[in-house]
């Protein structure tokens, strides 16, 4: 069990050293870090005080305590990922209105320049 | 009164001339909107002169048929018709899709091939099945019938301009978008129109997609359905 605390807590700070390096070089947008800073940051408090997590999964009714965090992961996963699926909608729909608006502000020059030409005759 | 005829056109290089010369002949403004055409559409349609609306990518039949909503509010047209690239709508058919928009009976009104008993191209077996299925859907979730629910030739007036300009369905639009302003409150009306078999170009509903097309639309029309009193703003 110590052994496995230790691996927890380095592959923590890892992956939150991993994360900090891909905000500051740009690739990674502070908002959305956030939310993974913050997994990371209570996974690793749970992995150095671990008795909260076995008496909630005691008291949750699960048989094993690593039973519980997989539940909770999983859960924290799905929800991260439901995240990202709206994130994608609301950019498509961004998208889309970007490329109507680039072909009506289009549309207005040609049309105006035609007028002008038009009237230049 | 103001009316624009908005075309939209995906890789229509072969039928676009003609398209839009029966638009003219039958004496509309008209709008070609280009969705990213990767043929030579674009290229055809400024050698012709002809008013253009270019999508640099392309958005789906949707998001063509919304710009040139969006066109039309801009311009301050009064009515605008959707009317396919390809050749199978039937221009003479125009001035009674507008009819009951400019008597003030509704505000959507779709050209069904199922109203009249005169024939003209009426889609593969298959196909009326899937709209057998969709006009279900509408019956139960909309409450009205629509005999012909995947028409894509349909005149908004400004109210269903206004809203298909707000929101409109980015793919396979048509049948939702008919719920959708039904569950705003405005007034869908059917006229019987004949439609031409497609001379070139293929639908826009492939084979392959035609089982998740109908599983989408079913699924977008039951959701509006169900979060319909709720929306109502």
């Amino acid at each position: 069990m110590f052994t496995l605390r230790i691996i927890v807590i380095i592959a923590c700070i890892l992956f939150m050293v991993l994360v900090a390096r891909q905000v500051s070089a740009g690739r990674l947008l502070l908002r959305y870090s956030l939310l993974w800073l913050t997994l990371t940051f209570i996974t690793l408090l749970a992995a150095i005080f671990p008795e909260p997590v076995y008496m909630l999964a005691g008291v949750l009714g699960f048989n094993t305590p690593s039973n519980f965090v997989f539940f909770v992961a999983l859960f924290f996963l799905l929800a991260i990922c439901l995240s990202l699926s709206a994130v994608v909608s609301r950019q498509s729909k961004y998208i889309n209105n970007l490329v109507q608006n680039i072909a009506l502000l289009e549309k207005k020059l040609q049309d105006q320049n035609r007028n002008s030409d038009t009237s230049d005759q | 009164m103001k009316i624009i005829i908005i075309i939209p056109a995906y890789n229509e290089a072969d039928s676009i001339v003609s398209v839009v010369q029966e638009v003219i002949e039958a004496g509309y403004e008209y709008v070609v909107v280009n969705d990213g055409s990767k043929d030579r559409t674009l290229r055809i349609c400024e050698e012709h002169g002809f008013s253009v609306l270019n999508l640099r990518d392309n958005l789906g039949i949707g998001g063509a048929v919304q710009s040139g909503h969006k066109y039309a509010r801009e311009q301050e047209f009064f009515i605008d018709i959707q009317f396919d690239g390809d050749g199978q709508h039937d221009a003479s058919f125009i001035e009674e899709l507008i009819k009951p928009i400019i008597d003030g009976e509704a505000d959507l009104v779709v050209g069904s091939r199922f109203l009249s008993d005169e024939g003209g191209f009426r889609s593969t077996f298959m196909r009326r099945v899937g709209i057998t299925w969709l006009s279900f859907l509408i019956k139960i979730f909309g409450g009205i019938k629509i005999t012909d629910p995947t028409s894509g030739f349909r005149a908004c007036g400004p109210r269903a301009i206004e809203l298909f300009c707000r929101e409109y369905p980015i793919d396979y639009p048509e049948p939702e978008s008919i719920v959708t302003a039904i569950g705003q409150g405005l007034r869908v009306k059917e006229v019987p129109v004949m439609m031409r078999e497609r001379k070139k170009g293929s639908s826009s509903i492939g084979r392959l997609s035609s089982m998740y097309y109908m599983f989408k639309v079913s699924l977008a029309i039951f959701i509006l359905g169900i979060t319909r009193p709720s929306k109502k703003r």
